[in-house]
């Protein structure tokens, strides 16, 4: 059941985009329950999510990028 | 004898830099991405026109956003204008609220208005996240880009960039962690 902290971390990062298993989750709720370091980075990362979520980032696709930089080229 | 310019332009790096950054200001504004995609392309283009005017006294950022802002005004003075042209005044939208108005002007979202606070504070926390963003390994943002801003499956994205999960994990993990320590303590 004890998991390591870069263990920790990552089911941490997996289960704030939903892809950490009901397993996985009960295995950091343990680790976090005694190791405070964890405990701070995954409320930090929860909230870091819901930061991202808040600020309704978009982004260009990468190909709209490289047609941009193309025509940045032509003109340079 | 003449000061040397304290910032210099890379039009080069322009596309990678800012390119995200320019589309979520113009996104805001005008709430639609293909014209937010096109007044950025535009104001690349303007940037490089004018280069010979930049003096180097405000960031390279600092001064696209200033020719994005004229492309936006300028935006909305070419819809205006068409608009000028047909006045017919109709009801668009159905609504029960008295206070808002039946011109599409007038129900145009306004940043400055009620919840304008809330907007603008989004707004800002969205600037700040593509502002550390670009400032990571292109590959750690673009991973972090596919995965929280547009959505793509975790296999679609290993296809599409040719790693295995754990790679994609471990970039996540990496770009999540130092977006966390770039970005300001106060949004925390």
């Amino acid at each position: 059941m004890k998991i390591s902290c870069d263990k920790a971390a990552e089911i941490c990062t997996k289960s704030q985009y939903s892809e950490a298993s009901w397993w996985q989750i009960l295995k950091l709720k343990l680790h976090i329950s005694y190791c405070k370091t964890c405990a701070n980075f995954s409320a930090k990362n929860t909230k870091f999510s819901s930061l991202c979520e808040a600020a309704k980032l978009s982004s260009l696709d990468e190909s709209d990028k490289e047609s941009m930089k193309e025509a940045l080229k032509k003109e340079l | 004898m003449k000061n040397m310019p304290k910032h210099e332009l890379h039009p080069e790096t322009w596309v990678d830099q800012y390119a995200d950054y320019l589309f979520n200001y113009a996104v805001v504004r005008v709430s639609d991405a293909e014209i937010a995609k096109d007044l950025v392309q535009e104001t690349f283009f303007a940037g490089l026109k004018s280069a010979k005017n930049y003096k180097g006294d405000a960031a390279e950022r600092t001064w696209l956003i200033a020719i994005l802002k004229r492309k936006v005004i300028d935006h909305y003075r070419k819809i205006n204008s068409k608009k000028g042209k047909a006045e017919v005044r109709m009801s668009y939208v159905n609504s029960d609220d008295e206070n808002e108005g039946d011109w599409l002007e007038e129900r145009v979202a306004d940043p400055f208005s009620k919840g304008g606070d809330q907007t603008l504070e989004n707004e800002e926390l969205g600037l700040a996240i593509q502002d550390c963003l670009a400032k990571l390994p292109k590959k750690q943002s673009l991973v972090f880009t596919m995965k929280t801003i547009q959505g793509i499956s975790t296999e679609d994205i290993c296809n599409e960039l040719g790693i295995n999960p754990s790679n994609l994990w471990v970039m996540i993990h990496r770009a999540r962690t130092a977006l966390m320590g770039c970005m300001n303590q106060n949004w925390f």
